[in-house]
């Protein structure tokens, strides 16, 4: 178990280097240069050459790569273009809020997703079940940004239980941590939780055909032991495998929902630096992004391990 | 022997009856053909041109000439809306089409050959699903500009890696196939291998992705769309409306309606789609439906049966452990109606013997021992007939009386041990189960026998081993785990279904001294399911053979074996290999058996048998006949002939 | 029966080995010696049975010989030219050696119509097509027991037996000189083997085919064959006459396969039976830790030091062929 967590992390390494320098060199590929756009059009040849000396962009791109490398790893993404503000700063400013929204998405999905679908698989072919099937095709099919509009005009602007806009951070209060991010989360783990219930429907059914089940039951065990004990824990590895999927679709549509609820995450951050053609700001981003996925993923893997005998023994 | 005589479906005329029997898909591909339709030529239709500005009708209500309202610009919200559904499908078959080009030859590739350009491109494949792929096409608008088609393009890519791993896997589930192999063999060189045999099996796949693929691109799209990234204003695009709809939220909530409903219909309609081609290849893989004329058979069977129930006979013996009588098991038939696959089976085991069940695959053994238990599959049911275990009838018990005789006085165990046991637990925690369910022992307790049963069958170390989960046991190891777990509370009974089918020769022996000595030991009864007829001679007392679910042969085993009193007992014996030496011509049954719905009237073994009379289809039914031998036959000429020399 | 060349297959100390990588760069790989240092030959006509448990490598031989897997070391000639190297001559060495595998339902494309399954390798080899294709293929299927006009069927319309046939016809198509036959018939119910293995004499002798048989089954092929390779954990442990090894098993491996066997009469089976309770219960070693000098060493009722040390020699079997065993008596 130790192993497997010991050699995913290892496994990170590479794989963020080659992200990291993926990023970066298509991010130096901009058409024009960024000085133009800090200096405006009437500088002069000397301050251009000198800003070009301060960013170091007279150096090969492997130089300036291996420069940002080394500062990277000791946890400093570069500054700014435009400002003095330091990129990590600004990537960790907002972490908390895309984090938030991307768990709490996945925690709606888990929440609805797994119980419906454990409900449908063990029902098949029941009213309730064709009904779920039903209902989670549609779940799937509705763009979460939609979904967010619909419920943030009962609940934060009618009837305001929650609050319609803003983020609180879970270390100033944790109920009102949880209010910030109620809606957003609801929205982002609808068609998450469509899938999911699809997903474990599927896994059920798949389990309860298999031979050990026939054993189980031949032994004269209860149909709930045999439910939940014998096909759930079966069940639930590919379920599992479908979770760690998703994160990257969630961390997706937290980017675009916070923009509905107003709170500053990635999502803004990316936008801005789009907008203003701040290219670190953006590298910085996708590297966070992207370690945010993996690190969850980690996560998934984990609870894999509990569940899956043989991934533990290996 | 292939006695249909329609022309065959073709493959897709198959698939294409299966996928127009699902309604929903039906539905899904016509409104997707309509808004087809609508964003090739629904911009002529239109009154108000998309961009057309009106600021005294502005934010309006459906009304007749505004029949979506208007926006906050006045523009009309159908026209946009109309305008839009171009926009949303030139892109999703732009990103769609950049994910299959990109995606799929590279996974098929991969998947087939395998090696060093397999390792390389699966890293790839990793590290770019590590990404967060919206970002990632946020930073390619931030250098390419904020434009809709560089956005698909970098979604397309993101999505090629589904592509690629969906072919790669089925490349490499295809590429284990005895057929590719074959082809081979056969001198194919690697193209013809790839896209004659590999590409065709995994097209079923391919179109489902497709269709989702399109479901994710248009949802990105509008996403992208939504945060002012994609399409630019004042063209029109589902998502860019609904973002203007946000800014009016609350004075006029329905301008987010048309846009959002659009959105969410065609997402619908394409993964209603991919469902619907899913189920329609699963039905084409599954085949082997029966033919008019054999439904019509298999009705009149069915009829035979229930007129014939009356007269069968089964000495009804009180000292027998199980008994079954004129049992009759139905299942769906593949096309409706219900399908009677054993009819009229009767036997008895008596206390501390063993009774063999033999018969060749679909003969309804396997179905006989599964009705027993109370386990038949999904739609299986006992029509008629009499199961009595210990003088309790066991036919009509609910599942709770049931399970307080499984697993405490019936055992079972199965021919796959491996896929038998659960993957998840220990093995002590599965040959505990039955303890503390039946016997109420505390999970100590049961620890502690399960150590003892995996002693008593012979599994070195047992101690050691108990905590090992089922992937870690050999087969024949495992076998002899299942078999502790059935006897863990003493059953009188144990049903083995093919108890050594799966095993090496060797090993099957030492199992099968094994179960003679517990049932020594325990002296219980053992009712063996098997098409082997060495290990009958080798087990048991007495001898049931079935042949198209029925029972036509049963006694003591050295009269069933040695002085056979059916036709098709004496041929099964006389085609073993093992009796005969090179020289002279191996003994052969002509034909095959028949499916279910395709049994003949009378002997069900009529059209095979070297001593068919006129007799043998007369009588709607043949009873079983008492032999001088001492055994039953269901055969109306077994006193005329000498069925052991008729082979 | 013709029996004109002598040695139409040679295999001269065959060795494949297969590399299992595991672990974070590769640390836990090991090596799997499937198939170790096996020697044997084919006739023209003739039929050669090769037996064993799972994990004897005989399915690996005969995969190895169709070039489905790689040779690490050791000699194939067929028609005296090496299997290993075939620049050029690939087609040709199709044409010669061809096969028919285990599974009848995996052998058959499902997606492709009988006709095109048979006639494949008359369009690889001879371009044929349409009509003219179809001609041979109806030839080959009545060759084979099946109705003529069923060009047109997919595999999912034939049962087991059936199928089994449809992969003999496409064997046959290139009317080679040796058929691979990969365990042909255990996946068939008892009355369709037999008819399976009929049909197999039956070709063998109209059309003078060799065969390389390969089994679990004793029974089987004790019937179809001339001569018989007795397979343990990649080695071969016996050779000889189809009778003689039957007979007079040279090998305790051989007589401990034979005594196994179940035969379908009570009387001498229950007496068999007593017999096999007193042996002891052994298990298969694991193919990645193969047991030093005699492989069989670790189940032999005889075993004896030298058998766990040195690797046996293969002596001379009166009646016919040769047996690895230390003990010429036992």
């Amino acid at each position: 178990m130790i192993q497997l967590l010991v050699s995913r992390i290892i496994g990170l390494v590479p794989l963020l280097l080659i992200v990291s320098f993926l990023t970066f060199g298509m991010l130096h590929m901009v058409p024009g240069d960024v000085r133009d756009r800090i200096l405006g059009t009437d500088a002069t040849a000397e301050q251009y050459e000198a800003l070009g000396e301060k960013l170091g962009l007279n150096d090969p791109i492997v130089v300036q790569y291996a420069r940002w490398l080394f500062n990277a790893v000791q946890g400093d993404l570069g500054t700014s273009a435009y400002n003095s503000q330091k990129v990590t700063d600004a990537v960790l400013d907002t972490l908390p809020v895309t984090l938030s929204l991307t768990l709490g998405g996945m925690f709606v999905a888990i929440l609805i997703g797994v119980p419906a679908g454990v409900y449908a698989g063990l029902h098949r072919g029941s009213y309730i079940d064709r009904a779920a099937v039903l209902i989670a095709t549609i779940g799937q099919s509705l763009p979460n940004f939609w979904v967010a509009m619909l419920l943030v005009i009962p609940l934060g602007l009618i009837w305001q239980v929650v609050p319609a806009t803003g983020f609180v951070s879970p270390s100033d209060s944790i109920t009102e941590w949880i209010k910030s991010i109620t809606v957003a989360s609801i929205a982002l783990g609808t068609s998450a939780s469509a899938a999911l219930a699809r997903q474990t429907r599927g896994a059920i059914i798949d389990v309860l055909r298999q031979d050990y089940i026939r054993t189980a039951r031949s032994k004269g065990l209860s149909r709930e032991v045999v439910t939940f004990k014998h096909a759930l824990k079966n069940a639930s590895v590919p379920v599992i495998t479908t979770i760690g999927f998703q994160v990257n679709g969630l961390l997706g549509g937290a980017l675009i929902v916070e923009q509905i609820f107003g709170l500053h995450g990635f999502g803004s951050l990316a936008i801005d630096a789009v907008r203003t053609q701040n290219m670190p700001m953006m590298q910085g981003v996708v590297i966070m992004g992207t370690l945010v996925i993996v690190l969850v993923n980690i996560g998934v893997d984990i609870a894999y391990g509990f569940v899956n005998p043989k991934v533990r023994s290996s | 022997m292939n006695t249909a005589t329609h022309a065959p479906l073709t493959g897709t005329q198959r698939f294409l009856r299966a996928f127009l029997r699902n309604r929903l898909a039906v539905i899904a591909a016509s409104y997707l053909v309509f808004v087809v339709l609508v964003a090739l030529f629904g911009q002529y239709t239109l009154v108000h041109s998309p961009n057309e500005v009106n600021l005294s009708r502005a934010l309006e209500g459906p009304s007749a000439e505004y029949w979506l309202g208007t926006d906050h610009l006045g523009r009309s919200t159908l026209s946009r809306v109309v305008a839009a559904s171009r926009v949303a499908l030139e892109a999703a078959s732009l990103g769609v089409g950049i994910a299959i080009l990109l995606g799929a030859p590279l996974g098929l590739v991969s998947g087939y050959f395998g090696g060093w350009w397999d390792r390389i491109s699966m890293r790839i494949v990793e590290a770019i699903i590590a990404l967060p792929a919206l970002l990632v096409a946020i930073a390619i608008i931030a250098i390419l500009g904020p434009n809709l088609t560089n956005a698909m393009i970098a979604l397309g890519i993101a999505n090629s890696t589904a592509f690629f791993r969906l072919m790669r896997g089925a490349a490499l589930e295809v590429r284990e196939e005895l057929y590719v192999d074959a082809a081979r063999v056969s001198g194919a060189a690697p193209t013809r291998v790839v896209f004659g045999h590999v590409l065709p099996n995994v097209t079923g796949p391919l179109t489902v992705q497709t269709t989702l693929a399109f479901s994710f691109v248009l949802l990105a799209e509008a996403g992208l769309s939504f945060i002012g990234l994609g399409v630019q204003p004042p063209n029109a695009s589902w998502g860019a409306m609904l973002s203007v709809a946000q800014g009016f939220v609350y004075q006029h909530p329905f301008l987010a309606v048309p846009p959002g409903l659009m959105i969410m219909f065609s997402v619908l309609a394409f993964n209603l789609l991919g469902d619907g081609l899913r189920d329609a290849w699963a039905r084409v893989d599954h085949q082997g439906e029966p033919t008019g004329a054999a439904k019509r058979r298999m009705g009149s069977a069915q009829q035979q049966d229930t007129e014939s129930r009356a007269q069968s006979r089964d000495a009804a013996d009180n000292a027998a452990l199980l008994q079954v009588q004129n049992l009759e098991v139905r299942f769906p038939a593949p096309r409706g109606g219900e399908l009677a696959v054993v009819s009229e089976v009767g036997f008895s085991v008596p206390a501390g013997k063993t009774v063999g069940l033999v018969g060749e695959s679909g003969c309804g053994k396997s179905v006989t021992s599964m009705a027993v238990m109370g386990l038949l599959a999904e739609g299986g049911r006992i029509a008629a007939g009499s199961i009595r275990f210990d003088g309790e009838e066991l036919v009509g018990l609910n599942e709770t009386q049931l399970n307080k005789i499984r697993g405490a006085k019936i055992g079972m165990i199965f021919q796959e041990p491996s896929s038998s046991l659960n993957p998840a637990f220990t093995v002590q925690n599965q040959l505990g189960e039955a303890l503390r369910v039946h016997e109420g022992l505390t999970n100590r307790q049961a620890d502690a026998r399960a150590i003892e049963l995996m002693d008593q069958v012979g599994i070195p170390g047992a101690s050691q081993r108990a905590s090992d989960y089922p992937h870690q046991f050999s087969g024949g190891m495992a076998q002899r785990v299942m078999i502790a777990m059935a006897l863990a509370c003493r059953p009188k009974l144990l049903i083995a279904d093919e108890p050594t089918t799966a095993l090496d020769v060797t090993i099957q022996g030492q199992v099968l001294d094994l179960l003679s000595a517990l049932q020594e030991a325990y002296d219980m009864s053992i009712l063996l399911i098997t098409h082997d007829l060495g290990v009958v001679a080798d087990m048991c007392d007495e001898a049931v053979v079935m042949y198209a679910g029925q029972v036509i042969e049963s006694g003591d085993v050295d009269a069933v074996l040695r002085s056979p009193g059916h036709p098709y007992t004496a041929g099964l014996i006389a085609s073993i290999p093992q009796n005969q030496k090179r020289t002279g011509k191996l003994q052969q049954i002509p034909g095959r058996v028949p499916p279910a719905w395709d049994w003949p009237r009378g002997c069900r073994f009529f059209p095979r048998c070297p001593a068919a009379s006129a007799a043998c289809n007369q009588p709607e039914h043949i009873a079983l006949t008492r032999l001088a031998s001492g055994q039953d036959s269901r055969c109306v000429r077994a006193t005329d002939i000498d069925v052991k020399t008729l082979w | 029966m013709v029996r004109t060349d002598p040695n139409l297959l040679q295999v001269t100390d065959l060795t494949v080995q297969f590399k299992v990588k595991r672990g974070l760069f590769g640390r836990d790989s090991y090596t799997v010696k499937a198939v170790n240092g096996v020697d044997f030959s084919i006739g023209a006509g003739e039929t050669f049975g090769l037996v064993g448990e799972s994990g004897s490598g005989k399915s690996t031989i005969g995969k190895a010989l169709l070039r489905l897997v790689d040779v690490t070391t050791g000699n194939i000639l067929l028609n005296g030219q090496p299997v290993q190297d075939l620049k050029g001559r690939m087609l040709d060495f199709r044409r010669d050696l061809q096969v028919v595998f285990q599974d009848p339902y995996s052998s058959l494309n499902p997606s492709m119509l009988v006709g095109d399954i048979v006639g494949e390798p008359l369009t690889i080899h001879y371009g044929l097509k349409g009509a003219e294709r179809d001609a041979k293929v109806a030839g080959l299927l009545e060759k084979v027991g099946l109705a003529s006009d069923q060009i047109e069927r997919f595999p999912s319309e034939f049962s087991g037996g059936q199928r089994q046939r449809i992969a003999i016809a496409r064997a046959l198509a290139l009317e080679p000189k040796l058929i691979v036959c990969d365990e042909p018939v255990s996946a068939l119910d008892v009355s369709t083997q037999s008819q399976v293995i009929s049909l197999l004499e039956e070709l063998q002798e109209n059309l003078g085919l060799a065969y390389l048989f390969i089994a679990h089954d004793l029974a089987v092929v004790r019937h179809i064959s001339h001569r018989i390779g007795v397979m343990y954990l990649g080695q071969l442990m016996e050779t000889g006459p189809a009778e003689r090894v039957y007979e007079a098993p040279a090998h305790p491996y051989t007589k401990m396969l034979l005594t196994a066997v179940p035969v379908a009469d009570p009387v001498i089976q229950k007496q068999r039976k007593a017999e096999r309770r007193k042996l002891p219960v052994t298990e298969l070693p694991s193919p990645t830790n193969l047991p030093t000098g005699c492989p069989f060493n670790t189940r032999c009722a005889h075993a004896m030091d030298i058998c766990r040390s040195d690797a046996p020699p293969r002596r001379e079997v009166a009646g016919g062929g040769w047996a690895a065993c230390h003990l010429t008596d036992f």
